[in-house]
Formats: C-alpha cells, structure tokens, sequence
C-alpha cells in the first residue's frame, strides 16, 4: 500500500510536470497591433547605430503606430513595416515575408542602383586569361590577359574565401594582386582580413567594436579590438582591392585592415558603410526581420557607419564603357600595377 | 543431533545464498526509440516558444547491479519547429523554403550509486552522476541562420528505486539533479566579438571547445536542472525485456537571458540481460 502511495504521488507528479509549460514568458501577440509593437522594440531594445543613423526611432513609433489598428491588412502592415526601416538606409535591416518578398532599408540594395556597372561576366570574357582562370559557382581567380597580374572576385565571405589563399599560391609569381570586393554581399566575418596578413611583418590594430547587450542604449560590451596578424610569407608586392557602393559588411572590415598597409590600394567606389554584425529575429506572423547590433569604430577612432570607405582613387564605371565591353575601374587598376 | 546439523546446514545454506544474492552481478544493455516532445523558449534567439513533437528519441544505456549500481547511457533527440506554416518565399525569381528551426540535443551519463533498499520487490539506489550534454539549435531566418547552443557538463546525485510485483512487472523511477555544473551559453544577442573569435578556426571541436571555455560554474541558483525518468519492463525470456520508457528534461538559466526548456520523451525499449 506504501508503495502504491508512492507511485500515485510519482504519476501526479508527472501530470504537474506537463502542465509546467505555463511558465514560459508571454510571447508576443500575432494582432497587427502586437507584431508592430514587437517589431518596434526589438529595434528599440538592441539596434546599435540609430545615432550614427540620425534616427530619432520613438518619433518613428509616434508616426506609423497610429497608422495600426486590429484591421490592418497584413499587406498594409508589411508596407508600414518598410517605411519604418527604410530611412535607416542600413545594409544589414531587412524584412522579410514569403507573400510579399524581402525589403532592404539600404537604397542601393532595395533599388539596385548602379547594380550593372559591375559586371562579372564581361571580367570573366575580356580580362582573364581562358587558360588560367579557376572558377567556380561563387568566385573566380586567374590572370589578367596579356599582364602579369592575378586577379579574384568572389561574392561572399565564407568557406569560398580560402580561395584568397589559393590564388597567391597558385601566382606567386606575378608583379601584383587585384582582389575585387565589389558586389561583395560580406558574410562570416571571421573570414574576412587574415589573408591580408601575408602584406604586413607586423600585427595591425585596425578596429574596435563593442555589442549591445542589455536593453538600455547605453548597454554594450566593453570595446573589442581586432587585429590583423602577420602572416607567412610575407608577400612583399603592390595589393589593389576594388570597392563599390555593394561592397559591404564583413567585405568593408576587410577594407579598414586593408587601410592600415601601405602596400594596399583601395580602387573604385565608396563603400556601402554597414559594419556591425548583424542578428535575425521573427514575428508571430512568421515574418523575419534583421537589424545591426554593434558599433564599430575604425582605427582612426571614427565610426563610418552610414558614410563608407572612400577609396584611395576614386573611379567609377560607366554604363556605356561597360556595353562596350570595358570595365573602366578594373582597367586602371591594371593600369597602375603596370 | 541430527536435527540440529540439519538445521546448522540450512542456516548456512540461506546464509550463503544470501551472500550470493547480494554479489550476484547483473548487467543489462537496453536500446531505445520513441518520441520526443520539446517545448523550449530562448530569449537570446526568439520571443516565442518553439514546440515539436518528433519521433526522432533515441538511447542506448548500459546499467550494472552489483555490490554497486553503475550504469552509462547516451541519448539523442531531433525536433524542428517553425512560427508559422512552412512558405516559399520568391527572391529575384528563385523560389527559397523558408526552413524551420532545428533542435539537436545529445547527452552523455555516467553514474554510480550503492542499494540503499535492497529488498527484492523494492529496492532504492543513491549515487552520483556525471552528465556531459549538448544541446545545439540551428535558428533559421530566412536567408540567414544563427547557431545556438547550450553545453553542460555537471555532477549531479541522483535517487532511484525499483518496484517488482508479480515477480515479473518492474517500475522504476530515477530522480537526477545537478549539484554543480560547468554551463556555456551564447552572449546576450547570439553574437559578439569574442563568439566571432570562437569560431574563426572554423573546425567544429575547436569550436565546441572554445564554446565550452567562455562558461562558468553554476549551482542550482544559476540553473535549475531535472532529470525524470520512469521506465517500465517485462521479461520475454531469461535475457530479453522489453520494456517502455518516460523521460522528462527541464532546463531553467537566466544566463545570459531566460533559456526554460521542458522535454518528454517516451520509448520503447529492447533490453539484453548478460
């Protein structure tokens, strides 16, 4: 009898058990009214860089909450959603909606803006050499046609990146290295400037960032510096990297190491001015949104957010020398590695 | 005289049986399947409480009863869970699935305990345990993912008693809880310079390694931390039981932020007495 006491307490404690799930925190509501405010806090609480931004983010909520009721539509409710973020201009906020497809609040994203002044198959058919060029679905390294100079383009920082490595050893022997960041959509950020550790014989502070971690704007970690260690070998040869107003995130970090060494040229455009790491989160309406929450400042103690990296020579294509076959910022990087 | 070398004899001979009993070594290997229900909210990924319910529970135990009571078990669990139904989302003319969350959980026991009851219908062990588990999420938005995870290596005391009727039917419950524990979570937002830093090698060990070193030693004030299982077996022969299995897992931190997890887990299970 003891022992079926025992068990009847055992099973009730079972029961009890299940019924724990009433401890989780409230989740947020799926009303249009609660998906904004969700949506509102989120950025409230851990967006990094609405003063870098100028963004005065209450006024925001003083604009569009009133514009949200229980009747919204969820295509109106998207569309508000949009025009929240999209004065920030941050490469790294987005939204997301299977009915309704994905909203960058950066201009040259959302409109692709001079989108085909870069064009990699016309690199790939006028620049490169058929015989030595590597390729594959996301990148593509070799040499330029008639000079003794490698070039790479790849279009985001993952495990592609160690092609980096590849095509210095595989052209060890050239006069100089173009590597073409333009249309780099960053990535894992990780991968992005220990290459550039072979241009340097010693290490190179190059940035600090510090993360939010709290819901206070004043809640960060302490500042974090990142360095760009040496390398070897160390390749003692001229380093041109090309920029464009698409070459972003993990991609412009590799441009701030890039400009601590003397030996390296930054070519082409300004950059897209988007820096720290980015997170995803989601809506009860299955929507899924990102925002930035890092601030990051470069080793001059400046923060570029929102502004870029102005090239050391500026150029820029022209849409009817790219008809005609000529990328004019690849051209005078090879002119100048002549 | 007689009489009393009889009874000389039998005295000795329950003694000896007693003693028998009591070194006697039994050991079993029981493998388990079943299904897994997983309802678990982490704040540092998403507001909401992602639930599944997947037949995709799996253990594999090893249990010794001796002058001792030893037993080592790994389990493994699979569940998925997306806020909404599953979309296609149409991205410059490319159709793109919008994947759901996927929860990987795999832990590692060892423990050792001594009979405190050792009667036959109704025995009762104490012991220790030590328990290296990881519990890894794989959060995907969209175009993007993000790694979770939470690593914990503790020592726990565990309390667990057995109730045979019918000389057949066995019951037992086991009762685990950490007394100390070595607990690695992410930061406060998923990522930050030195998580960036943690998986700049790129090879997955090094990664958990580097996971694991940015932790801290906790008590039952920092996580709270249940192990429950009730199991049930039937012999079908001198070696082979069969049996079913209910588990129940609770997580509690609030480190960095609030990560509550409830688990059941119900098996069936194949045991090999030897």
């Amino acid at each position: 009898m003891k022992s079926n006491k025992y068990f009847i307490i055992l099973f009730a404690v079972a029961i009890c058990l299940t019924a724990c799930e009433l401890m989780f925190i409230e989740e947020p509501g799926n009303s249009p009214v609660a998906v904004f405010e969700n949506f509102w806090q989120s950025f409230k609480d851990d967006y990094a860089v609405f003063e870098e931004r100028n963004i005065d983010w209450d006024m925001v909520y003083a604009t569009f909450r009133p514009q949200i009721s229980t009747a919204t539509s969820d295509e109106d409710l998207f569309e508000i959603l949009t025009r929240m973020i999209a004065p920030i201009g941050d490469g790294h906020v987005a939204i997301m909606a299977a009915q309704y497809g994905a909203f960058d609040a950066n201009k040259y994203f959302q409109e692709r803006i001079d989108d085909a002044l870069f064009d990699l198959s016309l690199i790939k058919q006028n620049y490169l050499d058929e015989s030595e060029k590597v390729e594959g679905t996301k990148f593509v390294y070799g040499k330029i046609k008639s000079h003794n100079i490698a070039y790479i383009y790849f279009d985001e920082f993952r495990a592609d990146a160690v092609k980096l490595d590849n095509m210095l050893k595989d052209f060890s022997d050239v006069n100089g290295y173009i590597v073409d960041l333009r249309h780099n959509n960053g990535g894992d950020v990780s991968y992005s400037y220990s290459f550039l550790g072979k241009f340097t014989q010693e290490d190179k502070f190059f940035l600090r960032s510090k993360t939010k971690n709290g819901r206070g704007a004043n809640d960060y970690t302490p500042w974090f510096n990142w360095y760009l260690k040496k390398q070897n070998p160390y390749i003692d040869k001229p380093l041109i990297i090309l920029t464009d107003r698409y070459t972003v995130s993990a991609a412009e970090r590799m441009v701030m190491a890039a400009k601590t060494l003397p030996n390296v040229i930054i070519m082409g455009d300004t950059t897209n001015g988007t820096f720290g790491t980015k997170i995803s989160r989601e809506l009860a309406n299955g929507w899924v949104y990102s925002y930035s929450i890092q601030k990051v400042e470069m080793f001059d103690g400046k923060s570029y957010e929102g502004i870029g990296l102005t090239p050391d020579a500026w150029v820029k294509n022209h849409n009817q020398e790219v008809h005609q076959g000529i990328d004019r910022t690849l051209q005078h990087a090879i002119d100048w590695l002549k | 005289m007689k009489n009393q070398k009889i009874l000389i004899h039998l005295l000795c001979s329950i003694c000896s049986l007693q003693l028998a009993f009591a070194q006697q070594k039994e050991q079993t290997l029981s493998v388990a399947a079943g299904v897994s229900f997983l309802a678990r909210q982490d704040l540092v990924y998403s507001p909401f409480v992602h639930a599944d319910v997947s037949a995709n529970s799996y253990q594999l135990k090893y249990q010794r009863s001796a002058k001792y009571f030893q037993f080592a078990e790994v389990g493994f669990t699979y569940n998925s869970s997306q806020i909404g139904k599953p979309n296609e989302m149409d991205m410059d003319g490319h159709s793109h699935m919008m994947m759901p969350h996927e929860f990987l959980n795999i832990n590692l026991t060892y423990g050792f305990g001594k009979s405190i009851q050792p009667k036959a219908a109704y025995q009762a062990w104490l012991g220790g345990s030590l328990q290296s588990e990881l519990q890894a999420g794989f959060y995907n938005f969209g175009l993007s993912s993000m790694f979770g995870y939470f690593i914990n290596q503790s020592a726990q005391v565990w309390y667990r008693r057995a109730y045979t009727f019918n000389d057949k039917h066995t019951l037992a419950f086991h009762v685990a809880v950490p007394i100390i524990s070595w607990m690695a979570r992410p930061p406060y937002l998923a990522e930050d310079d030195e998580f960036i830093e943690n998986i700049a090698s790129h090879k997955s060990t090094k990664i958990i390694i580097a996971f694991i070193g940015d932790g801290e030693l906790v008590t039952w004030n920092k996580l709270q931390r249940v192990n429950f299982t009730l199991d049930y077996t039937y012999p079908l022969s001198n070696r082979f039981l069969v049996g079913a299995a209910y588990r129940f897992d609770f997580i509690h931190t609030n480190i960095p932020r609030t990560l509550l997890s409830y688990q059941h887990q119900l098996n069936i299970s194949t045991t090999f007495k030897f």
